[in-house]
């Protein structure tokens, strides 16, 4: 079997990951922060260097900013529904994953203003546009950092900038980017920065989190409220990170499993995997484009985009192709609107969406040469 | 010997990379519950490394609750 939807969850997972998980499960009982046992503080010491690693990848100082939720959507609505009021204005792109969209239709039906700022057919964002919808004031911009259907990398850095110069709080959904490519949260004035474990951290799903600016944690309401393994004799929610928001058990399973995926992410290079999947993006451009029947969305130069590849077929159904890939040949991708309906309208692929295919640290051009032959294949068989 | 309280074992985690870091000997203990009800834990220091620690913990904006001189036997 050839796997291509890495950005969906990137798999294989690797063997350390793996073993990691299986160690922790057999040997470790307890409970990161609850209890006193020599185990429960060998849990807690191991999700604290995770939380370590995680800070220093993304480039802060102190580890305590780093809040671990179950994913990067459970992160971004904790931001959004903690933070916005009715009446607040809310900037945001023509890209975003619903994981955004979805809890701000939500907030805009209590009052909340939406302002979309387009990106163009590439999928990358206007910055006079937003510039000037900035100036005119609002409580929060928030950007995803890289697409998931055509892996468009956003100027981040730019756009932390205007939010900074004009005093309005910056939340990035980092899905796609994080493991990608080096994020910088302090130098680019972000004050959010969603992100998910599985993906290009290579750890196990049902982990993930979101990195938060002191100015932006005080402001913000926790999403839910409970235990903390901290202040047990208090009934109110303590107000010190990452506790705010880090109630009930938890995934340290997952956690120490995602701590063993950045590992492996730091010991192969984040660079050097990021050329990879650049060369076998290129690669499937290459052997693809003299196809006429098939067109491509996004940029075409991989060097300002992650490892996705999006792409339809001229009067033929995405999901008969992907299903014919997965059964006859092997090949699984992705066929749709990949829960980005906004991003596709932008990028002109609404309503029927695109096959994408997604690549990793694990994927090789001769799966990719298989690939392109089994779909040139499929098309000339109509 | 001094016990460092902290508000949550997320501080005490923080502390001991900090001391772990500069090679500062330490043991984390279950705090003694007439002192924190919680399943909180503190940081077990010798009184000779009690200055330099005191100057880590203010360089790095921990937030301590107490510093206790304890027996030998906690």
């Amino acid at each position: 079997m050839i796997y291509l939807d890495n950005a969906a969850t990137t798999y294989p997972k690797p063997e350390k990951v793996i073993e990691t998980i299986n160690f922790h499960l057999r040997n470790l009982g307890g409970s990161t922060g609850r209890g006193q046992s020599q185990w429960a503080i060998e849990i807690s010491r191991k999700v604290y260097d995770v939380r370590t690693k995680v800070a220093q990848l993304l480039g802060v100082n102190d580890p305590l900013r780093v809040i671990f939720t179950y994913n990067a959507t459970y992160a971004i609505n904790m931001v959004l529904k903690g933070l916005l009021k009715p009446g607040d204005r809310v900037i945001l792109s023509s890209m975003e994953h619903n994981a955004v969209v979805r809890p701000l239709r939500n907030l805009e039906k209590r009052g909340v203003e939406l302002v979309f700022i387009p990106c163009n057919a590439e999928g990358v964002i206007n910055l006079d546009t937003l510039r000037n919808q900035a100036r005119q004031g609002a409580k929060l911009i928030t950007v995803l950092g890289a697409s998931n259907v055509s892996g468009t990398i956003q100027p981040i850095a730019e756009i932390g900038k205007i939010s900074y110069d004009n005093d309005i709080l910056f939340l990035v959904d980092g899905a796609q980017l994080a493991g990608f490519e080096p994020v910088e949260i302090d130098n680019w004035h972000i004050d959010a920065f969603a992100f998910t474990g599985h993906k290009g951290f290579y750890g196990p799903q049902g982990t993930g989190g979101v990195v938060l600016s002191s100015r932006l944690a005080s402001l913000l309401e926790p999403l839910i409220e409970g235990g903390t393994g901290s202040k047990s004799e208090e009934e109110y929610q303590p107000v010190f990170l990452p506790d705010k928001f880090e109630s009930g058990t938890l995934n340290s399973t997952g956690i120490i499993g995602l701590g063993a995926g950045i590992d492996f992410l730091l010991e192969n290079g984040m660079d050097t995997i990021a050329s990879h999947e650049r060369m076998l993006r290129d690669y499937l451009i290459e052997n693809l484009e003299m196809e006429k029947s098939i067109n491509m969305f996004g940029l075409l130069d991989s060097q300002k985009t992650t490892g996705i590849l999006s792409f339809n077929v001229k009067n033929q159904d995405i999901s008969t192709i992907t299903n014919i890939l997965d059964r006859v040949y092997g090949i699984m991708v992705r066929g749709g609107l990949h829960c980005s309906p906004l991003a596709h309208k932008t990028l002109g692929s609404f309503p029927y969406g695109t096959i994408r295919c997604s690549f990793s640290h694990f994927n090789t051009q001769d799966e990719l040469l298989y690939f392109s032959q089994s779909l040139k294949e499929i098309l000339r068989r109509g | 010997m001094i016990l460092i309280r902290l508000p949550t074992p997320n501080w005490i985690l923080k502390v001991n990379h900090i001391l772990e870091k500069e090679k500062i000997p330490h043991q984390i203990i279950p705090t003694p519950k007439e002192l924190d009800p919680s399943c909180n834990l503190s940081i077990l220091i010798d009184e000779i490394v009690l200055e330099q620690t005191i100057q880590l913990l203010e360089t790095n904006e921990v937030p301590v609750d107490d510093l206790l001189r304890v027996s030998n036997e906690i």
